[in-house]
This record gives structure tokens, C-alpha cells and sequence, in this order.
């Protein structure tokens, strides 16, 4: 049985200081055992800028057990798969402590942004990738931080509203950013088209 | 491992030139031995200075491989131990098993060099030495993980009584059970771990440290 006393505690601890550290944990449904995690991009990386959701699941013997994360975000990491998201760290297999809590997990998955371990991959192409182009590898990371973790659901509202101040209906401001996956400037130069 | 790279399978035998010539060749000079003494002396003769000479061998085999070992060891900086102990191992196999196929060599009637070879391939990849290094390599590499304890081993570490004195730290703050997050009331049960003297409470460390006897914090092994 999970311990949801500790989880509402991490909830509550975690949130707290979202300001300083970036990190961010809130429950994905009424069921406090899934969970949503979202950490920033490290800055000098080419992750910069970006922000990472990772699914987390929370197993019956939590905080006896590993929790289970995965980015939901798509990254290009030689330790997290391109494919599925699987991220490959000790400290969410064997090497997991009860002392761990989900938002010192998530700071070691930032961690390990900043640090790859092409040694032991999750991400074989990404791992050879880093090891024999490094520049290439760079410049693909930062593609896909621009790709897929810049245009998150977070700053929606904010899109929306601004682009209500210029003038535009509300309606027609959100179905139209929807088209265009979410960047606003497009969003913009698509509504003085119409 | 590179260190295993041993001649190739190029000349691999067939099973039948090995097979008719497998028989372990023991004494070497057993003729001359014959000679002054009754055949089972001369055997066990014959056997003791196989003994000491393969005993010898391996001794020699396992300081060369030692010491080149360090050396691979020291350069690459990645276990000087480790390296060691691998160098060791594969030297004294390797002369053991150079040292069997040369008499074999010797008591066989082929002579030819491809025949000798062929029997050098085979047998030091017979003994299956790369997987022996190789499971050699893994056991080094693994991080060690803490086996649980006993459910009496466990009981065996000092439970402690949470008093007024020991739920505070030096600041006089509050501490709590790193496990479940719960500051410690007074008069709840903890058990404190030898060495570190981290505390936590009595239920939620019994749980871990029977499917894992290190400390949460620390990670100190117990045993």
C-alpha cells in the first residue's frame, strides 16, 4: 500500500519552493499514485529553455520501492530512450533509498541532463551519436528542446490572453494556436491572414 | 575483454584429431625413471614432479599476469586491484594450459606445427577463459547491493524510546522519520543504526532493512 501521508507531504514540500528549484509536482488524477512531474532544462545544456514532463507512477510498496518515471516529454539523451521516454538512472532501480523522495529523483534526472553517461546508455544512436558527433548531438538536442518541450500546455492561458488583448476573439485565438501546435507567433501571423 | 585475445579460431581442430590425442600426458621422462625403480614408484614419481612443475607454473604464470595487470591497472587508471587479480588469474591459466599442450605436443606423433597450433587455439579456448573473465569483470563492476537481514538480526539492533531529548536537533528543531516524513512524537518507538545513528521510526526501518540492510541515508551496509 502506498503511504499517501508521505506522498501529500512531498506534494506539499515540493510545491513549496517551486520558485527556487523549478521542480514541479501535481497529481495527474484524483489518485495520488500517478503523478506528474515537470522539471526545467538545465541552463548551458542544450535542454535550456525547455520544460520536461515526466510521467511518474507510484508502486504499492512506494517509498519501499523505486517510483516509476518515464519522460512523457520526447528528449534526445543518450540515458532516456528517443522512442518511449525510459529513463535509465541507479537511483530509480537498484540503487533507490526510502530517503529519496520524488522531487530529489526528479533533481537527479535534471542531473543527469546536464551529465550524460554515453557508457551506459538507454538510447543506443543517441549514446553513439554523443560519442562519435558531439556537435551533431548537440544540435539535435536543441532541435527537439525546441520541437517538444518549449510549446507545453503551461503558458496556454497566457497565449491566449494576449493574443485576446490584440483584438482577436477568444475562440478563434484557441482553436487557431491549437492548429499551430501552440506557438503563438505563428498563431499571430496565421489570425492577420484570416 | 582485450586482455583475452588469444589466437583466433582460424585453426580450430576437428573433433576427431583432438579426441585421439586427449589423453592427459603424464611422464615425461617415465623411461629413464623405469629404469631404476619399480613402476609404481616411478609413477608416483612422475606425478609429484608433474605436480610441483605445474604448481610452479602457475605461481610464475599468476606474478607475470599480476604485474601486468597493475600495469593496465595504473594506466587506465580503472582499478588497480581489479586489474591485478584478472592479470593474475589469466596468467596462471594461460601457462597452465600452454604448458599441458606442450605435452601433449610432445607425446603426440603428428608433429606438425599447424597440428600445434590448432591445439593451442583450441585448448585455451576450451577452458572457456573469456567467460570466466568475463564473469569476473561483472562481479567487479556491480555497485553492491545490500542483501536484507534477518528478522532476528534486525531485532538485534537498539530500539530507542523518542524522549524530548533525542526528537530535537542541535538547533532544537523538530527531526522526522526520513522514511515516512512524519516528525518523531514523543513516545513513538526508533531504532537508531549502528555506526551512523541515523534514526527512524521502528516500523518503517524494520520494513526496509528486510529486503535491503543499508542505511536509507547513508547507505552504510549492515550485516
Amino acid at each position: 500500500m502506498v503511504d499517501f501521508a508521505r506522498v501529500q507531504k512531498e506534494l506539499q514540500e515540493c510545491n513549496r519552493d517551486v520558485e527556487v528549484s523549478g521542480i514541479k509536482v501535481s497529481p495527474k488524477a484524483d489518485k495520488l499514485t500517478h503523478l506528474i512531474g515537470t522539471i526545467p532544462g538545465p541552463l548551458g545544456t542544450p535542454y535550456e529553455g525547455g520544460t520536461f514532463e515526466i510521467d511518474i507512477q507510484l508502486p504499492d510498496g512506494y517509498p519501499f520501492e523505486p517510483p516509476r518515471m518515464q519522460f512523457s516529454t520526447k528528449v534526445w539523451h543518450p540515458n532516456i530512450s528517443s522512442q518511449s521516454g525510459a529513463i535509465c538512472l541507479d537511483i530509480l532501480k537498484d540503487q533507490w533509498s526510502p530517503a529519496l523522495t520524488l522531487k530529489t529523483a526528479l533533481l537527479s534526472v535534471q542531473a543527469l541532463l546536464s551529465a550524460p553517461q554515453p557508457d551506459d546508455p538507454q538510447d543506443a544512436v543517441v549514446a553513439q551519436q554523443y560519442l562519435r558527433e558531439y556537435q551533431t548531438f548537440v544540435s539535435t538536442a536543441r532541435y527537439w528542446t525546441e520541437a517538444f518541450a518549449k510549446t507545453s500546455s503551461l503558458g496556454v492561458e497566457e497565449k491566449v490572453q494576449k493574443l485576446v488583448e490584440m483584438g482577436f476573439p477568444e475562440a478563434l485565438v484557441r482553436s487557431t494556436l491549437e492548429v499551430v501546435g501552440g506557438d503563438e507567433n505563428l498563431a499571430l501571423e496565421k489570425l492577420c491572414t484570416v | 575483454m582485450e586482455i583475452c585475445a588469444y589466437p583466433n579460431f582460424l585453426f580450430l581442430p576437428s573433433a576427431s584429431s583432438i579426441s585421439s590425442s586427449f589423453s592427459f600426458p603424464i611422464g615425461i621422462s617415465a623411461e629413464k625413471v623405469i629404469k631404476f625403480c619399480s613402476p609404481g614408484v616411478s609413477k608416483v614419481i612422475s606425478n609429484l614432479f608433474f605436480a610441483i612443475f605445474d604448481f610452479f607454473l602457475i605461481v610464475v604464470g599468476a606474478t607475470i599476469g599480476a604485474m601486468t595487470g597493475a600495469l593496465i591497472g595504473l594506466k587506465t587508471q580503472r582499478g588497480f586491484i581489479r586489474w591485478t587479480l584478472i592479470g593474475a588469474i589469466n596468467g596462471s591459466v594461460f601457462f597452465f594450459e600452454v604448458f599441458k599442450t606442450l605435452l601433449a605436443l610432445w607425446h603426440s606423433d603428428d608433429g606438425e606445427i599447424e597440428f600445434f597450433l590448432s591445439l593451442v587455439s583450441y585448448q585455451l579456448l576450451s577452458i572457456d577463459v573469456v567467460d570466466q573473465m568475463g564473469a569476473i569483470e561483472r562481479t567487479f563492476e556491480e555497485v553492491p547491493r545490500a542483501k536484507g537481514l534477518s528478522r532476528r538480526r534486525v531485532d538485534e539492533i537498539p530500539k530507542i524510546k523518542i524522549t524530548g531529548k533525542n526528537a530535537l536537533d542541535a538547533s532544537g528543531e523538530g527531526i522526522s522519520c526520513s522514511i515516512c516524513l512524519q516528525d518523531f512524537q514523543l513516545g513513538e518507538m526508533g531504532r537508531s543504526l549502528p555506526y551512523c545513528r541515523h534514526m527512524f521510526h521502528l516500523c518503517c526501518i524494520d520494513k526496509w532493512l528486510l529486503v535491503h540492510g543499508s542505511c536509507p541515508l547513508c547507505r552504510r551496509i549492515l550485516t
